[in-house]
């Protein structure tokens, strides 16, 4: 090597060392720049009045673990806090499918990186099996007349928040699942929205049938192999066969005949469904959907204005939304999934719980609920007076706030049980080897009911 | 190799050897080869001036809807891009300098003097069979210990040790094929080992070390599973954490995430181009001149 | 001072090896030997030592045991054409060299964007309804319908095949094509002054002179191919059915999702073994390989 070289390797290494060492304390923590956010609509907002020099929490900091679907909305509640406050809130943003990984390792290793977590509610059980959430039963009910809890939705109240009659958290971003309906494509074959899973399975077909040549589909199902996403869409149907993942006494019904039917419902619609069922997740589901090939879709309440931009979309106005269809049978059901929602709880090891606590109390004040559910791409209501504020209505149209309202009548959650974390793989796995036609739908229920059995200790 | 080393142009003996030899199927190779590479990484930068919609609507190559460039100024926007990259950048140069220098001597000594007999090299190589998922915990754990979670030091440190086995690996055929009477040679004209090893052995196997090198730094560039465990902020995540973060609740920003995806491929070939000149020069000179 | 370390050269020259393989290799296997045979989650590891019985439940996890076959499939068939080909263009590319050096930079490319960002392009690549192979193919005749790759049994692993061959094809390239340039010169000015032809050349000199090598790139491809994790995370998810469910990911399931890592434990010792055997018996055919050639 020649001394040019060396020379040159030499500073190289040193640059970048001290690039290294002296970069990190050089910036400040956070440094994005939060979205500034409207607020519209004739409610007034009112501020609890806080002089500039006597804020609270001045100089104190938190650490706020969200996910990235959530950072809008996280990091302009972690501004109005601080505004309000003086506690500076550090939102430090993972992937969606991250989050309990990460937090559990956290506190399996005593870290103590995090003091507000943010989680998807069928992780709940897990969460707390795993020591990540602080019990806050106490403050809870010291909070629950004041901060109005039993505004919140009744169906999100207990099911996000609570295990073995204690309370880990609030309830952060609700979301339930709904029935898009493309009204030109329906018009188009004269059909009504429909009301039951045979309804749609006739709908759906028709169409497909004499669309799928220029590339339009009755209908789109989300089957990929993805717990969320498939286990979700058979939640959809299970419900309105009146089938259910435990009885009363909590023991599995997974193989029950109306599950079984259930599962047969959505591998024969799947025969019709926008291609290829087993491979389409958010994304390729939006796709048809956004650009007017899908004439019916089971989503999320937040399709409505995704549909209506028109950087997005090629059908804005052109949607319709009811509830989920009813199965057949006896036991038939109107239900509502709840296929998503997260809550927020204050971490085991938080280092500074007392802001933790007064950032949950700020997050679950009705005010400040109605300024975070009407933020573009913010978080879906969690409390009944927001599905009537004025504000909200107009946000997200009229329309879709009243069939949000209804659908909370007839709701369902997922299991929130410490077990739930390995059911759901047994369950994913069986349901996408039902879907590919590997087992038939009675034997991936009933393979999946062993399988329960024995990870509950029931056999 | 120079010139007048190369194979005979003219194209001899059975058919097979014609057209292996020719040199337009050569060409042809190459620019087919050529074109498989880039039609991801083209459709990617177009993704990357597509409309949302437009993403979803069409697999054409060229946009249709006309250019919208307010993905770029969003991918920079919603995630702090440069940041990441700045990181990413430290990370990997400095792992990958730390790993050669311990990895060079190392393997010299492993191949010359059978240090470690049979064990060690199984050793090694055993080392990087384990999916990494498997000690994460572990790793995890030692991190925080030493305090340096959340750090770009902790990164260093553990891509670096990370692979090693990999620079051992790389570097060690190319030791393997050093004629053992240079050195020799050396130590009969007074060189102690050290020496030997900087002053014969490493000029020598430089383009080992610098195709060793390259490798270690891709492997970190884009390693993700440590970076994501072992980071929290800004301060410390990595590029491949920043690809991730365009996910909106229900679907992913296409476009954004290609713009990232493409301004994140810039420094690092700007990296590797300036040390391809020292890979070509390494090897012209270089070489085994017996 | 000097002479001390002079006299143990060699051992100094691996000391640093030595701590670093302690601190990444040599704890964790022991804590993970140590987990698989308790009772453990991430937050509670050692609960209760249970003996083998977390080796007994992996031999009668089918998931497990397709995952196995999966993985050693995917790796096997994706290190072979890698290598072959990227051997194959070395030898093309050598004797380029303009065109050879615009192309091979062109060609690392794959090799620096981050995996997420490569699974995201495959995604829209292989979208039934709108991507890119469906899209052209409809628009010149030769499909009628949409043809979901990810979706179909049959066409999803090879569907993360070919984008696991796109992205690694230019290592095993650019490793090739470093062995090939280090070939020793002397020999093959001897072979041209015999007026050997290129086919003789290249068989009787080049492949046995090089195969040490390329056999070496194979392998050691094939170790990163066994780990392959986040095409199957983003593309497939391990679906449809368990196609595409590979070790890694299962473990990563098992011992991320479930935060069973007693049991994730056992699967991991298992893998390692297996992989071990596996590469044992590579070793060995590397030797015969080697002894035909010369």
């Amino acid at each position: 090597m020649s001394k040019r070289n060396i020379l040159l390797a030499v500073v190289l290494i040193l640059s970048v060392l001290l690039a290294s060492c002296q970069a990190p304390p050089a910036e400040p923590q956070v440094v994005e720049v939060t979205r500034v956010v409207e607020v519209e609509g004739e409610t007034v907002i009112e501020y609890v009045e806080v002089e500039e020099e006597a804020k609270i929490y001045d100089g104190q900091s938190i650490n706020f673990l969200t996910i990235q679907p959530h950072t809008v909305s996280s990091k302009a509640l972690a501004s109005w806090f601080e505004e309000e406050t003086g506690a500076r809130v550090n939102v430090l943003v993972v992937p969606y499918g991250n989050v309990t990984e990460k937090a559990v390792l956290d506190v399996a290793a005593g870290s103590g990186e995090y003091d507000v977590i943010d989680y998807w509610y069928p992780m709940l059980g897990t969460m707390v099996e795993n020591g990540v959430l602080l019990d806050i039963s106490d403050w809870w009910d010291e909070n629950y007349d004041e901060l109005g809890f039993d505004d919140f939705l009744p169906t999100y109240e207990d099911l996000f928040t609570e295990i073995d009659g204690k309370r880990y958290g609030i309830p952060y971003d609700g979301d339930l699942h709904v029935l898009y309906y493309n009204k030109t494509i329906l018009a188009e074959y004269g059909f009504e929205p429909p009301t039951t899973w045979d309804e749609y399975l006739e709908i759906c077909q028709t169409i497909t049938e004499a669309g799928a040549a220029d590339g339009v589909y009755g209908c789109g199902i989300m089957g990929a192999k993805v717990p969320l996403i498939l286990i979700g869409s058979f939640l959809n149907r299970l419900g309105g066969y009146g089938g259910a993942f435990f009885d009363e006494t909590g023991y599995p019904t997974v193989n029950s005949p109306e599950a079984v039917l259930a599962l047969e419902a959505l591998i024969t619609q799947s025969e019709y469904a926008l291609p290829e069922p087993p491979a389409v997740a958010f994304d390729e589901l939006l796709g048809g959907w956004l650009t007017g090939n899908v004439a019916m879709a089971e989503f999320w309440t937040d399709l409505g204005q995704m549909t209506d931009n028109p950087e997005q979309s090629t059908i804005p106005g052109e949607w319709g939304v009811v509830a989920m269809p009813q199965g057949t049978g006896d036991n038939a059901n109107k239900v509502a999934p709840i296929n998503a929602g997260f809550g927020m709880g204050v971490s085991n090891l938080a280092q500074n719980q007392e802001v933790a606590l007064a950032f949950l109390e700020f997050a679950s004040r009705p005010d400040i609920v109605v300024k975070a559910n009407t933020l573009v791409g913010g978080l879906d209501p969690t409390r009944t007076s927001t599905l009537d504020d004025p504000a909200y209505r107009d946000h997200v149209s009229p329309e879709l706030a009243d069939a949000i309202k209804e659908a909370h009548n007839f709701a369902v959650g997922w299991p929130t049980n410490a077990n739930w974390a390995e059911l759901q793989e047994v369950l994913n796995e069986n349901l996408s080897l039902a879907l590919i036609g590997d087992k038939t739908a009675q034997e991936a229920l009933d393979d999946t009911q062993a399988q329960w059995l024995t990870i509950l200790g029931l056999e | 190799m120079s010139e007048q080393t190369l194979p005979n142009p003219m194209p001899q003996g059975n058919v097979v050897s014609r057209i292996m030899y020719s040199r337009y199927t050569r060409l042809i190779l190459i620019l087919v080869f050529a074109a498989s590479v880039l039609l991801p990484i083209v459709f990617m930068a177009t993704t990357s001036i597509k409309q949302p919609i437009e993403i979803r609507e069409s697999g054409a190559i060229l946009p249709t809807r006309g250019i919208f460039t307010e993905n770029w100024g969003r991918a920079f926007a919603n995630v702090p891009l440069v940041r990441y990259l700045f990181n990413s950048t430290v990370v990997a140069v400095t792992s990958t300098l730390l790993a050669l220098l311990i990895a060079v001597p190392a393997t010299y000594s492993i191949v010359r003097f059978r240090t470690g007999g049979m064990v060690l090299p199984s050793l090694i190589l055993g080392t990087y069979v384990m999916p990494p998922i498997v000690v994460s915990i572990p790793i995890f754990m030692m991190t925080r210990i030493a305090g340096l979670t959340d750090t770009l030091f902790g990164l260093i440190l553990l891509h670096g040790m990370a692979n090693l086995p990999v620079a051992v690996w790389l570097i060690d055929s190319y030791i393997r094929s050093l004629p053992v009477e240079l050195e020799q040679a050396a130590w009969v004209d007074g060189y102690g080992r050290f020496e030997t090893l900087l002053k014969v052995v490493i000029p020598l196997i430089r383009p080992g070390i610098v195709s060793a090198g390259m490798i270690c730094m891709i492997l970190s560039w884009n390693e993700f599973l440590f970076a994501l465990i072992l980071t929290y902020s800004d301060v410390s995540h990595t590029f491949p954490i920043g690809i991730s973060r365009y996910e909106g609740e229900h679907g992913l920003q296409f476009g954004e995430m290609a713009a990232a995806a493409l301004t994140g491929i810039i420094p690092i070939y700007l990296i590797v181009l300036f040390f391809q000149r020292y890979l070509v020069e390494g090897l012209t000179q270089g070489g085994v001149r017996g | 001072m000097r002479a001390f370390f002079e006299k143990r050269a060699p051992f100094v020259m691996v000391f640093p090896t030595l701590i670093v393989l302690l601190i990444i290799a040599v704890v964790p296997l022991i804590y993970v030997l140590r987990l698989s045979f308790t009772e453990s989650t991430l937050s509670a590891p050692f609960k209760a030592f249970i003996g083998f019985d977390n080796f007994a439940r992996a031999f009668s996890d089918e998931t497990f045991g397709r995952s196995l076959v999966n993985t050693l499939f995917f790796a096997f068939t994706v290190t072979l054409l890698e290598t072959l080909i990227g051997f194959v263009m070395a030898l093309a590319f050598q004797s380029e060299k303009r065109l050879g050096g615009v192309v091979r930079t062109l060609a690392l490319l794959p090799l620096f964007t981050p995996p997420v960002a490569i699974a995201m392009i495959w995604r829209l690549i292989y979208d039934p309804n709108s991507g890119l192979i469906n899209h052209y193919l409809n628009n010149w005749g030769i499909l009628e319908t949409a043809v979901g790759f990810l979706g179909n049994p049959q066409l999803a692993m090879p569907a993360i095949m070919l984008a696991d061959i796109w992205q690694w094809t230019p290592f095993t390239f650019l490793l090739c094509l470093a062995a090939l340039q280090a070939l020793p010169k002397s020999a093959y000015e001897a072979a041209n002054v015999d007026g050997a032809s290129n086919w003789q050349i290249f068989r009787r000199l080049t492949l046995p002179l090089v195969s040490p090598a390329v056999i070496v790139i194979f392998l050691f491809r094939f170790l990163i191919a066994l780990k392959v994790f986040d095409l199957v995370f983003i593309l497939t998810y391990g679906g449809p059915g368990s196609v595409t469910n590979v070790a890694s990911f299962y473990i990563y399931r098992v011992g991320f999702t479930q935060f069973n890592t007693g049991y994730a434990a056992a699967l991991s010792i298992l893998v390692l073994l297996l992989i071990s055997v596996v590469t044992t018996f590579m070793t060995v055919g590397r030797d015969l390989i080697l002894k035909r050639l010369n």
